[in-house]
C-alpha cells in the first residue's frame, strides 16, 4: 500500500477523531450546563428551500458525481500496489536499450529456494515496500523442515538473486510461511 | 555483396509514407533491403530473414532458454525493422539461472549484432535486448548448495514486513462513503430534475429546522458514542504497524510465519504425546500437548524441543507448555 495513502487516511481519521469527541465533549458539557452561554434550548432554521432552485440539480449532480469519483479513487489507492518488473539494465546507450524482467528472476530465485530439502514451493517478485523496491521471495515450508537448512540456502539464493539482478537499490527478503500440515515423509518412530 | 547498390527508398510493399512502428508487438516487418546486381538479377533481404537470423543466433548462446509458444509468445522473438542497408533490431528472450542479467544482456547484444552484419552486409543501427522470463526449470538443489558465501555479502536486507495498517479501515470506510454521499447527491438531482418521484429529504430538512434541547434525552447518550467512536478512531490512527513474521537469524533477510506450527510439529515427535495443539499470542507460544507419561518429563521434554528448533530465530518467542494427561 502506498505511503501517501496511509497519511491521507491517518489525516482524514484523525480530524473526524477529534471532531467527534469535540462534539461528544460538548454535547455531555451542555447537557450538565457546562457551558454557561449556551442557551438550554436552541432552534436552528426553518431555511428557504433550495431544492426548488434552478441551479440545484445541476450542482447536486455535479457534487455526486465528483464525490463518486473522489471516493472510488480514494478506494482504488488501497488496491495493492503492483510493480512493474521491467527495469532498465546498466549498459545500455545508442547502440541499444537493455531491459530486463526483475520479478522473473526473483521468482527463478524463489523456484530455486524450492528445491531445499524442507521447502513446499516458492514464488518471487519485486515490490514496493514502505519506500523501498524489494525483492521478496516467498516459500512454504514444512512445519517439520530445519529452518537453519533452509535459513542458509535462502541466503545463498538471496546472494545469487544479487548477482543476477544486480540492482543496487534492490533489497531481498525471504519470507517464509510454515504450512499447516506436514506433507513430508514422517521419520520412522522406533518404539 | 561486393558491388551492391542499395536505395534508400520508399516502402516496396505499397505502404504509405513508410512510417512504422520500430519496435513493440505491434511492430510490422519494414520494406527489405534489395540489393541491385546489374545483369544478375538483384538479392532482396526481407525484415522476416533478418528476424529469423537474429532468433537462431539468439538460441544458440549458451545462456538463452527457449520457450515453447503453447500458451504464450514463443522465445526468443526477435522484431526487425529495414530500411536501406540499415537495420534496428529488438530481440525478446528468456535466459536460465543463474545468469547474470546485465553480461548476458550485453554478450547477446554483440552477438547478434555480428550474426546480422556478417550474414546481410547490413548495418546494424540499434539493438534493443528485453529479458522477459528467468528460467529456473533446470535449476537442481546443486545449484543453490554450490554458490559460496561470498554472495550473501551482497545482500541488502528489506525492512521487516508489517500488517496491514489498521487506519486502512478508517480510509476503506470514508472512501465508501464519500461514495455514498455522491449517490445521494445524484438522487437529489434526479429529484429536482423529475427524473425520479418523490421528496427531497434536504428540501424537507430546510423548510422543518433543527431545534436542540440540552434537557432532550438523545443527548448524553449521543455525546458518549460520539466520544466513543472518536476515541476509537484515533486509536486506529495512531495505532502502529506491527510486524508479522519474526526474523531467522541475525541477517534481517529471512523471516518466518506460522513459528507454533513449527513447535507443534516439534512436540509431536517428543516420546509419550498423543496430541499436540499449539497458538501463537503476541509473544509467545502456546502448546498444549496430551500423554500418557509422566507429566513433568513430558513438559520438559517438549521444552527442551521446541527450544531447540526455535534458537535459529532472531527473538525466539517465550514458550508455555501445558501437559493434560489421558
Amino acid at each position: 500500500m502506498r505511503r501517501g495513502v496511509i497519511a491521507l487516511d491517518r489525516t482524514v481519521g484523525i480530524v473526524v477523531a477529534l471532531g467527534l469527541i469535540a462534539a461528544g465533549a460538548a454535547a455531555i458539557a451542555w447537557r450538565y450546563g457546562e457551558l454557561p452561554q449556551a442557551p438550554e434550548r436552541t432552534t436552528f432554521g426553518p431555511w428557504s428551500d433550495v431544492t426548488t432552485a434552478e441551479w440545484w440539480p445541476w450542482a447536486t449532480g455535479a457534487a455526486g458525481v465528483t464525490a463518486i469519483l473522489l471516493g472510488l479513487w480514494w478506494l482504488a489507492r488501497h488496491l495493492p500496489r503492483r510493480v512493474d518488473g521491467r527495469f532498465a539494465l546498466p549498459g545500455g546507450d545508442r547502440t541499444g536499450k537493455l531491459t530486463a524482467d526483475a520479478s522473473s528472476a526473483v521468482d527463478a530465485a524463489a523456484q530455486t529456494l524450492a528445491h531445499t530439502p524442507g521447502v513446499r514451493d516458492g514464488s518471487g517478485q519485486v515490490v514496493a515496500d514502505r519506500g523501498q523496491l524489494v525483492a521478496e521471495l516467498t516459500c512454504t515450508i514444512e512445519p517439520s523442515a530445519d529452518l537453519e537448512a533452509i535459513h542458509a540456502a535462502a541466503l545463498r539464493t538471496a546472494g545469487q538473486l544479487a548477482d543476477v539482478v544486480d540492482l543496487p537499490n534492490l533489497r531481498t527478503r525471504v519470507r517464509l510461511r510454515v504450512a499447516r500440515t506436514d506433507k513430508a515423509t514422517p521419520p520412522p518412530r522406533v518404539v | 555483396m561486393a558491388d551492391t547498390k542499395l536505395p534508400a527508398s520508399a516502402p516496396t510493399d505499397g505502404t504509405p509514407g513508410g512510417e512504422r512502428p520500430v519496435d513493440g508487438p505491434g511492430a510490422l516487418s519494414a520494406p527489405a533491403a534489395i540489393a541491385f546486381g546489374g545483369d544478375r538479377g538483384r538479392l532482396e533481404i526481407s525484415a522476416r530473414a533478418v528476424e529469423r537470423i537474429v532468433e537462431i543466433t539468439a538460441r544458440r548462446h549458451p545462456a538463452t532458454s527457449r520457450q515453447p509458444a503453447l500458451l504464450r509468445r514463443g522465445l526468443p522473438k526477435a522484431q526487425a525493422v529495414v530500411a536501406g542497408t540499415h537495420v534496428r533490431l529488438h530481440l525478446e528472450t528468456a535466459i536460465t539461472w543463474p545468469n547474470p542479467l546485465t553480461p548476458t544482456a550485453t554478450d547477446l547484444r554483440a552477438t547478434i549484432t555480428e550474426a546480422v552484419e556478417s550474414l546481410t552486409n547490413l548495418s546494424v543501427d540499434r539493438a534493443d535486448i528485453t529479458i522477459t522470463t528467468v528460467d529456473a526449470s533446470g535449476t537442481e538443489v546443486a545449484a543453490v548448495e554450490e554458490s559460496s558465501g561470498e554472495d550473501d555479502a551482497r545482500v541488502v536486507a528489506g525492512k521487516r514486513p508489517v500488517g496491514a495498517p489498521a487506519v486502512t479501515w478508517v480510509g476503506l470506510l470514508g472512501g465508501l462513503g464519500v461514495v455514498l454521499a455522491g449517490c445521494w447527491g445524484i438522487w437529489e438531482m434526479a429529484l429536482g430534475s423529475g427524473l425520479a418521484g418523490g421528496g427531497s429529504w434536504v428540501g424537507w430538512g430546510l423548510r422543518r429546522g433543527v431545534t436542540l434541547d440540552a434537557s432532550a434525552g438523545w443527548v448524553v447518550p449521543a455525546g458518549v458514542l460520539c466520544l466513543l467512536v472518536g476515541v476509537g478512531v484515533l486509536g486506529l490512527c495512531l495505532r502502529r504497524r506491527r510486524g508479522s513474521d519474526v526474523g531467522v537469524g541475525e541477517d534481517g533477510v529471512v523471516w518466518v510465519r506460522g513459528v507454533e506450527r513449527i513447535a507443534v510439529e516439534s512436540a509431536r515427535e517428543v516420546d509419550s504425546v498423543t496430541a499436540v495443539s499449539g497458538v501463537r499470542k503476541r509473544r509467545r507460544v502456546e502448546v498444549a500437548v496430551t500423554t500418557f507419561g509422566a507429566a513433568e518429563r513430558v513438559a520438559g521434554d517438549v521444552e527442551r524441543a521446541v527450544s531447540e528448533r526455535l534458537k535459529v530465530l532472531k527473538a525466539a518467542p517465550r514458550t508455555r507448555i501445558v501437559v493434560r494427561e489421558e
